[in-house]
């Protein structure tokens, strides 16, 4: 089965979440390496993200929980990258 | 973030609960005064039963005034976002604007307290009535202190602003002194 090593989500969260704070949560994810977070879209009260995440073995479950927990939602799965 | 500069962060609170504390202190040593207490320790007594009074007031006045914004901050988020009501329950956004309401209403509660504690600090080391004279012109200074401070964060004019505060203050004791006579 393929490892799931990188993926690119677009994700829309309340501008009172600070982009940081949102780094801080992802790094924790086991197995994440690297994030890197762009912001490509805000509003009022919402700003939409562009969210690269890449590491040994991503669990995609865990990654969505995490933004989930953290006030945000992935509207959708830009990019994934699987190696063996 | 440095707790201290945390705390200037909340200067509407921090401003509210000295300015609380220092109208307070000025009333507690007007009526003391105007009863004829001479024992400091009697006065210090009063003023830390109001000096709770008060803290717990500010505690939960603005603790629930924040908590119903902090519902009306996340509504506003869900609606933007497109999400159902209360999907935002729960998350770090929200644990964030909780932490920021306790935070607020602990400064406004603390600074009140404090405020009256040094204001009344006086009555621990000079008699009456040089201790009503010093206790009063600390009510004062922290009261002009405000209003420069105050100016400072928008830039105004501190002596206009100091002055402003000092005549709220001298409103409250003449307003004791004249009630003294009802």
């Amino acid at each position: 089965m393929l490892k799931l090593k990188e993926i690119t989500l677009e994700i829309l969260k309340p501008s009172d979440l600070q982009i940081i704070e949102l780094l801080h949560a992802l790094e924790k994810v086991a197995g994440v390496k690297k994030v890197e977070i762009t912001l490509t879209d805000f509003e009022k009260s919402t700003e939409t993200l562009k969210v690269s995440i890449s590491g040994a073995s991503l669990d995609f479950e865990r990654v969505s929980e995490v933004v989930a927990h953290s006030g945000g939602i992935i509207q959708t799965v830009q990019h994934i990258v699987g190696e063996r | 973030m440095n707790p201290l500069k945390k705390v200037l962060t909340y200067s509407r609170y921090l401003t509210l609960g000295m300015m609380d504390a220092s109208l307070t202190s000025l009333s507690v040593i007007s009526a003391t005064y105007l009863a004829g207490i001479t024992s400091g320790i009697e006065v210090i007594r009063l003023a830390l039963s109001v000096g709770v009074g008060i803290s717990a007031s500010n505690f939960s006045g603005a603790y629930l005034a924040e908590e119903t914004e902090t519902i009306k901050e996340r509504i506003k988020f869900e609606r933007a976002m497109g999400l159902k009501q209360g999907q935002l329950r729960h998350t770090l956004m929200e644990h964030k604007l909780k932490r920021r309401a306790r935070e607020r209403a602990l400064v406004n509660s603390v600074s009140a307290f404090l405020g009256i504690t040094v204001a009344t600090l006086p009555f621990w080391f000079f008699p009456a009535p040089y201790s009503y004279y010093y206790a009063g012109l600390i009510a004062i200074s922290i009261m002009a202190l405000l209003g420069v401070y105050l100016a400072k964060i928008v830039n105004r004019n501190v002596i206009k602003s100091a002055v402003k505060v000092v005549v709220i203050a001298l409103i409250v004791v003449v307003l004791n002194f004249a009630l003294s006579n009802i």
